[in-house]
């Protein structure tokens, strides 16, 4: 027994933990200083003051101290505008990062994302039959509403599609995921040819956009998001073991079907609640968490909570850039997402293939 | 623990295994040895419940393997594959973090694991670009971590030079010695010699010879077993198998 | 049940709380009483006057000029051509309306032709913001406009421009019509006389079919809209239906190339339009195609001139307007 014991060795270890928790909490600030920055863009200047009094006025009990030099039409624009679009940001950009992280572990395939097992196919199901069919029998947001319940089915079908005597194989999971979306694309695409008057509409339903998050869309999605996202971080060790094999983590007393089974369904309802009220954001789900595994190695631990630092990060910049860019024409932020996402990719792929991903 | 094989029978579209009866004692060290492709792997993988036999019953401890769950599993047995693959990033401690998935975390048993093999201060290196040797060290040290009873190991000195060879076979005696049951499928009929306590002989699936290694790893059942002709030559330990190439 | 999971139920339960609580802090933020929606349908069931006035539809804006109620506005958007030089403050914000404008100008109203987002209107609405829809697409006839005249003119308190208006328009309607079945066909060899409009070749031929104020145009200029029976609205019309009731007189957007009628594999190529050249590019008037309102007399008036070489007198405009609300005229 040489090295127990030795004293800097543990020191070493020790300092390893330590540095990840401190960039962890540096990602974290970073995060809360873009959403504070974000709120200063727009197309109405506001002074900083006042958006500093405006923060202060939402805070309870704290609110009769700040002074109110800010016109109601200001608070209005901070308050039901940037707020919950920038906030919408970072709930639907964490979902689709941590999303990712966890899909990524059950397929043991870094290059696959959570729309993989069907879910965005089926969202734009729901979305686009509400538009064409001009559907509104949920109310005002039947849209919303039904691209939500149509992802989430989508992901069941798939799994019971691909249930092989009760277990389910990351290939052929993956692979029934693929046809199951080529299927509902080719009837969204007959929706929308059988009315091309609405095809505008629907386009930049899938294109995505954060624009239409308001309050009320924002509550339900972040208390599902919230739920799913901290049960899917409570599944870091499961997804930590499958990630090194289905029959390893099963050998280390892992339940792997059940762990997967949660974590999908867990994964769908968080990220159909998203693009429920976004579109369909490409790019976050399938980069993030390559980008946190560079950071901080492999352990989900770790993965999945900067995962979706790094994801809210990255959409609201994203949504940043989509705003501010063109005056008078806001892009629908997917577009945003691929352009700045793609050579993203690229670069990690190259840097990732040197060496970590070969066998 | 015991484990029992009860008739088990297990077969695929090319290849059928079986019929297989033997139990296997508490403490002990045993081996399975034969050709590439006689269902050694296929059989490590029946103990542990992860094929399941077409015929027949496993055992561990009185129970069917089939009604474990996989928490139970684990507590009672751990598996060294004969290769861990993923193309995912994930380091040393992470395995060893993922072994240590039933008992809980406890980083002095991990050291100690790992420092046994000789790799503690590999702990934070990324797994997927170490050596094989150093591979299969880790995995090794991941099973001494994980605790388990019964300890199944697919080729546990597979890519491993001579000095950790000898240190893996020391471990195993330590194992033993600490009461832990080893089942392993290995090549090098030298060490089973050494090592094992019982021998089971595979050909194309086929049940050769089962019984102590002393009775059982003999130059006829060797014969039967491969497709050379063994002699046997006097050592100055004494004597040893060697396969003869004449064919 | 384990730490952790009674951890994190306290976590959610507290955030739930938190954020809910923010939710109902923000829903009744302002404390002003939400904004109605407003259609011809529903009228004007306002208390007050508007007074501080978005258009997102440009043949609002022209109305709310000619009512004279063009000091209420306070923002326009990119498509307004009529008045001409506007200065307003543009809240376009493609494809959707520049929120954040139209709260910093304190607006009181958004008038638009377009279906905004749901949520875009319920954010206007939780503001205290009106939100006055005015339809452009099917079902939009002279009387629809009308009735959106009269509704402007109420929302506005501008009622008497707004009767004004209409009686010009009904005038000038039935003179139009009466002189239009009066006027010599003899050079188009039967009746009735068929006509088509083309508004886009991009993506299909998008034309305007039954129960558009295009239609109604055709209708009283005594031409038969060729597009009509197939499809309400604006379409996409199948070629066949072009190529087989080969129409004699072709309207086109200016942003159609009228040589691509006479392209090989054009639904037109054999039509009378093109033999007798008989198609009619719009210049400075094409707003009258896209925007349903008063001015879209004038637009009967171009078109009576260009097919039958005539020009039927129409009544005075009964407003004095600085800028001549005649597209035709200003040339
Ligand atoms: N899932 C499977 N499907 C089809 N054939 C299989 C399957 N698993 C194993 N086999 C076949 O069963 C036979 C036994 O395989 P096994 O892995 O048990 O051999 P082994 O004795 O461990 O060989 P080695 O020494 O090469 O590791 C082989 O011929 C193999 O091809
Ligand atoms: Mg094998």
């Amino acid at each position: 027994m040489h090295v127990i014991g030795n004293e800097r060795l543990r020191a070493f270890v020790q300092r390893r933990r330590e540095m990840k928790y401190a960039w962890v909490g540096f990602l974290f600030l970073l995060l809360i200083i873009v959403i504070i920055l974000s709120d200063f863009i727009g197309s109405v200047r506001i002074p900083l003051l006042n958006i500093l009094e405006i923060y202060g006025s939402q805070i309870p009990y704290l609110s009769h101290f700040v002074p109110h030099n800010y016109t109601s039409a200001q608070e209005q624009i901070i308050v039901q505008l940037r707020e919950p679009e920038i906030l919408g940001g970072l709930i639907i950009g964490a979902s689709l990062g941590i999303g990712g992280a966890a899909i990524q572990s059950i397929f043991r395939n870094p290059i696959s994302e959570p729309y993989v097992i069907g879910l965005s196919s089926g969202a734009s199901l729901g979305a686009v039959s509400a538009i064409v069919l001009g559907l509104t029998f949920l109310g005002i947001y039947t849209q919303q509403i039904m691209a939500f319940v149509f992802g989430l089915s989508i992901v069941f079908i798939v799994y019971f599609l691909a249930l092989k005597e009760g277990r389910i194989h990351p290939t052929y999971l993956l692979l029934t995921g693929v046809a199951i979306s080529f299927f509902i694309s080719a009837i969204v695409a007959l929706l929308l040819f059988t009315n091309l008057n609405l095809q505008g509409e629907a386009f930049f339903w899938l294109l995505g956009s954060l624009e239409n998050i308001n309050w009320t869309l924002l509550y339900p999605v972040a208390i599902v998001v919230l739920i799913a996202s901290y049960v899917i971080y409570l599944q870091h060790r499961e997804l930590d073991a499958i990630q090194m094999g289905d029959m390893h983590a099963r050998s280390v007393g892992v339940n792997v079907e059940r762990t997967k089974r949660l974590t999908i369904f867990l994964v769908a309802l968080s990220v159909s609640a998203s693009v429920s009220i976004s579109g369909l954001i490409g790019f976050v789900g399938l980069v993030m968490p390559h980008l946190s595994r560079m950071l901080l190695g492999g352990s989900n631990k770790y993965v999945i909570p900067v995962s979706g630092i790094l994801g809210a990060m990255f959409l609201i910049c994203a949504d940043d850039i989509a705003r501010g860019i063109v005056s008078g024409v806001v892009i629908p932020i997917g577009i945003v997402t691929g352009i700045i996402g793609v050579p993203f990719l690229l670069y990690f792929m190259r840097r990732l293939t040197g060496g970590r991903y070969e066998g | 623990m015991k484990v029992e094989l009860d008739s088990v029978t297990f077969s695929v579209p090319s290849f059928e295994l079986g019929p297989l009866n033997f139990s296997i004692e508490e403490g002990t060290i045993t081996a399975i040895i034969g050709k590439n492709g006689s269902g050694k792997s296929t059989t490590l993988k029946l103990i542990h419940g992860d094929l399941r036999p077409d015929t027949g019953s496993i055992r561990i401890d009185g129970s069917k393997v089939s009604s474990l769950s996989s928490s139970q599993l684990a507590e009672k047995t751990s598996f060294v594959w004969q290769e861990i693959y993923s193309p995912m990033s994930f380091s040393v401690r992470d395995v060893m973090n993922v072994s240590g998935y039933k008992r809980g975390f406890d980083e002095d048993r991990m050291m100690m694991a790992l420092d046994e093999v000789g790799l503690a201060s590999f702990i934070d290196r990324d797994f997927s670009v170490l050596s094989g040797g150093e591979r299969r060290l880790v995995t090794l040290a991941a099973a001494i971590y994980q605790d388990s009873e019964i300890m199944i190991m697919d080729e546990p000195t597979n890519f491993l030079d001579i000095d950790n060879q000898i240190l893996v076979y020391k471990i195993m005696k330590r194992l033993k010695m600490a009461g832990k049951t080893l089942i392993l499928s290995m090549h090098d009929l030298d060490a089973v010699h050494h090592l094992a306590d019982f021998v089971l002989i595979l050909r194309n699936g086929n049940n050769i010879a089962w019984g102590r290694t002393i009775s059982t790893l003999t130059i006829e059942n060797l014969n039967k077993a491969f497709n050379v002709s063994f002699q046997t030559y006097d050592t100055v330990n004494g004597s040893s198998f060697v396969g003869s190439y004449k064919g | 049940m384990n730490k952790n999971v009674k951890i994190s139920i306290a976590v959610v339960v507290a955030l739930a709380v938190i954020i809910g609580g923010l939710v109902i802090l923000h829903e009744n933020a302002g404390g002003r009483a939400k904004g109605v929606i407003i259609t011809i349908d529903t009228m004007d069931n306002i208390p007050n006057k508007l007074t501080r006035i978005v258009s997102l539809d440009p043949a609002a804006t022209a109305t709310l000029y000619a009512l004279g109620a063009y000091s209420d506005l306070i923002a326009g958007n990119s498509y307004d051509t009529y008045p001409p030089n506007e200065t307003l403050p543009n809240v376009t914000d493609y494809p959707s309306m520049d929120l954040e404008q139209i709260f910093n100008l304190s607006a009181d109203a958004v008038i638009s032709f377009d279906n905004y987002s749901e949520s875009q209107i319920s954010q206007l609405l939780n503001n205290g913001i009106d939100y006055v829809f005015l339809s452009a697409g099917a079902g939009v006839n002279f009387s629809v406009i009308e009735r959106q005249n009269t509704l402007l003119g109420e929302l506005t308190g501008k009622e008497a421009n707004a009767t004004l208006i209409n009686q010009w328009m009904n005038t000038s309607l039935s003179t139009l019509r009466s002189d239009a079945l009066s006027y010599d066909k003899s050079m188009y060899n039967g009746t009735p006389l068929r006509g088509f409009y083309l508004l886009s070749s991009e993506g299909g031929y998008w034309t305007a079919g039954n129960d558009t104020f295009i239609n109604s145009y055709f209708e009283y200029a005594d031409i038969v809209n060729i597009a009509a029976p197939y499809d309400t609205g604006f379409y996409s019309i199948n070629p066949e239906n072009i190529a087989n009731d080969s129409p004699q007189v072709i309207i086109l957007d200016d942003s159609v190339n009228a040589s691509s009628l006479n392209a090989s594999g054009s639904p037109f190529q054999s039509s009378p339009a093109v033999a007798n050249n008989k198609i009619y590019t719009t210049v400075n008037n094409e707003n009258m195609f896209t925007e349903p309102n008063f001015r879209d007399i004038f637009a009967i008036q171009w078109i009576i001139f260009v097919v039958y070489g005539q020009n039927p007198v129409l009544p005075s405009f009964p407003i004095n307007l600085t800028y001549n609300p005649n597209p035709n005229e200003v040339i």
